[in-house]
């Protein structure tokens, strides 16, 4: 399959058939940058903001394309009275109490609500110009179509891989929270996984995944999105008893991906024109 | 043997790792000069001042390049030594045989990072196991951590944090009473110092929607530097692309020393060097030029030669193209973690791996 190979300085990519598929990355966002995202958003932004990275996919004949970039997401971030209520470090309790003691009560200003853990179900931004029918180029609910696993798990020759962290917070060292993607494009078919990890240190564990397939000559994109969670101490048990101490596993988020339950998915599919 | 500093000192310029019993005789020594040290060192300026580090080591050599060395230039570091970077334990044996060589013109002050809790699992633990094969100079370390003064006093006039201030503390002399030998605590003003963050934003305290911790607001920056008598607060704990911000109609900065974060931020770094008269300059400066870094080969080596305390460049000089250093984000930027899912390649030019076919 003729394909061309993208690669300027911040830009990587191929161009295959119709499709064009990028990845751009730079540096965080400016202090000026991040105080117009923080009040555009109403949030705090994460420690590490890619917020001009994005990973794109385009189809030109069709007009589809759809992006994955950091602040959308981030607009995504649970923002409701009681949304920093639902996941608490571990030591909130003590904190509080202590607190208490100290006679701090009067501090009675906490930042507006937010979830700190930054959880979003972000799956990409659609942001198709089709040349015909504006009402086309969406995803819709499926249950005939899913991804074709079989053919991932090929050892197909890879034309194109890549991965671009979107953002990232160590919330103040207490777990971490990433929004990453990576993409890889075959001869036969395009591939990309836009993940939300997040670990919260003696609390839980949670993936939200979203995976975007596409077969070469068919008219079908795949979007399969799932969210999956578990407790932290759960999630430790499983660590294999020959690793002792070792809890490196746990670090690791395709370990921990291996190990979450399936809680919640659903499957959607885009007919190309 | 008669502990030798400046053969110390030398050797990690050099890139050589000290042994275990020579880390060992050295954190006793220092914990034994930190002992004395109040929880509020008054210096006097000149002086520059050094932001969070975090094991970037090879942009450690380069500060001292562009500010100066010890003990010619006098150095204040604001904490944040160790995790995440690839060179902890090269950044802190550097930094300890400093202060123990040169007490009056070195100082370090604790980071939130400076922590056993923190440092099992940000780095530093996993990488005293891979560079000495087992846990002894981890336990030297994080017991020295809990003698590192809490703040330092620039001339009586600049007050010098980790983190920020506390609902706890109105006045200096409250920082002189803390215990500080220990563990830094989920709570209390000992954990305020290092953890809370300015809120330019908000004029008083406010709790931290996580749940645990403070940011504080203009008027208590106001506030404090009134009541102790002060001009300006001088604190590290936050990444900024410029590697400085000033904040609170100038009352208050924050420095920022580890330039490309983590090896993929893209961001710059600062010093700040702080004159006689108080005057304050910013030098800002970049991520190492990567001949100047180890080569892939050689940082691999650096992080699993297991129980062999090797130098950095045991086999030689550097030559070629670095790893560490990278672009922005790069996709060759090693991982704090090695061993994980992040290898040291990726890109367009190598697809073949197994990482390569994620599901």
């Amino acid at each position: 399959m003729a394909h061309r190979l993208i690669k300027d300085n911040q830009t990587t990519g191929v161009a295959i058939q119709d499709w064009t598929v990028l990845s751009y990355k730079t540096s965080i966002l400016n202090s000026q940058e991040i105080d117009t995202a923080s009040a555009d958003l109403g949030i705090p932004i994460p420690e590490m903001i890619f917020g001009n990275n994005f990973l794109s996919i385009e189809h030109k004949s069709s007009g589809f394309k759809l992006e994955f970039k950091a602040l959308p997401a981030l607009a995504m971030v649970d923002q409701s009275s009681t949304s920093s209520d639902k996941i608490k470090v571990s030591y909130a309790r003590e904190w509080f109490e202590k607190r208490s003691m100290a006679n701090h009560e009067h501090i009675t200003d906490v930042v507006k609500p937010y979830d700190w853990t930054y959880t979003t179900k972000y799956n990409g931004s659609n942001v198709s110009t089709s040349t015909t029918n504006k009402d086309r180029l969406k995803f819709e609910p499926t249950t005939e179509e899913s991804i074709d696993i079989e053919q991932l798990k090929r050892p197909d020759p890879i034309l194109f891989y890549d991965e671009n962290i979107l953002f990232e917070d160590e919330l103040a060292d207490n777990g971490t929270a990433v929004l990453s993607t990576k993409v890889r494009v075959m001869p036969s078919c395009l591939f990309i996984l836009l993940r939300f990890f997040l670990r919260v240190d003696d609390v839980l564990f949670r993936i939200y995944d979203t995976r975007i397939y596409h077969r070469f000559g068919t008219n079908t994109v795949i979007r399969e999105c799932s969210t999956r969670e578990s407790s932290y101490l759960d999630t430790r048990a499983r660590i294999p008893r020959s690793k002792g101490d070792d809890l490196s596993l746990l670090l690791d988020s395709n370990w921990i991906s291996s190990q979450l339950p399936d809680q919640e998915s659903y499957v959607e599919v885009l007919h190309l024109e | 043997m008669v502990l030798d500093l400046d053969a110390c000192i030398e050797s990690l310029f050099q890139r050589q790792l000290l042994a275990e019993s020579v880390i060992k005789e050295i954190c006793e020594k220092t914990k034994e000069l930190l002992m004395t040290e109040s929880n509020v060192v008054h210096i006097k300026a000149p002086v520059t001042v050094v932001g969070d580090i975090h094991g970037q080591f090879y942009d450690l050599l380069e500060i001292f390049k562009i500010g100066g060395y010890c003990p010619d230039t006098n150095y204040l570091f604001l904490g944040d030594y160790v995790d995440r970077g690839l060179y902890s334990v090269e950044t802190i044996s550097i930094l300890t045989c400093l202060k123990l060589r040169y007490p009056e013109r070195v100082q370090l002050v604790r980071g939130n990072h400076e922590s056993r809790a923190v440092t099992s699992t940000y780095g530093f633990y996993t990488e005293c196991m891979k560079k000495y094969g087992t846990s002894d100079v981890w336990h030297y370390f994080t017991d020295l951590f809990d003698y590192l003064t809490l703040s330092v006093v620039i001339d009586n006039m600049i007050f010098c944090v980790h983190g920020g201030l506390s609902p706890s503390i109105h006045t200096i002399d409250q920082i002189k009473v803390i215990d500080r030998f220990k563990e830094i605590p989920h709570e209390g003003p000992m954990a305020d110092l290092v953890w809370s963050d300015p809120d330019p934003g908000r004029e008083e305290f406010a709790v931290s929607p996580r749940g645990a911790g403070y940011t504080f607001g203009s008027m208590v920056v106001e506030k404090f530097l009134h009541e102790n008598r002060m001009d300006h607060i001088l604190r590290a704990h936050q990444l900024c692309m410029e590697g400085f911000q000033v904040l609170f109609d100038d009352q208050l900065s924050t420095v920022w020393s580890a330039p490309n974060y983590c090896y993929r931020c893209g961001n710059l770094a600062s010093i700040l060097e702080i004159g006689v008269e108080g005057e304050r300059h910013f030098n800002v400066f970049e991520a190492a030029p990567e001949n100047e870094r180890p080569t892939p080969a050689e940082a691999q080596r650096a992080l699993f030669s297991n129980g062999v305390p090797a130098g950095l460049f045991s086999n030689g000089g550097s030559n070629g193209a670095g790893v560490g250093g990278g672009g922005p984000n790069g996709s060759n930027g090693a991982m704090t973690f090695a061993g994980g899912a992040n290898g040291s390649n990726g890109g367009i030019d190598a697809t073949q791996d197994a990482i390569h076919y994620f599901l």
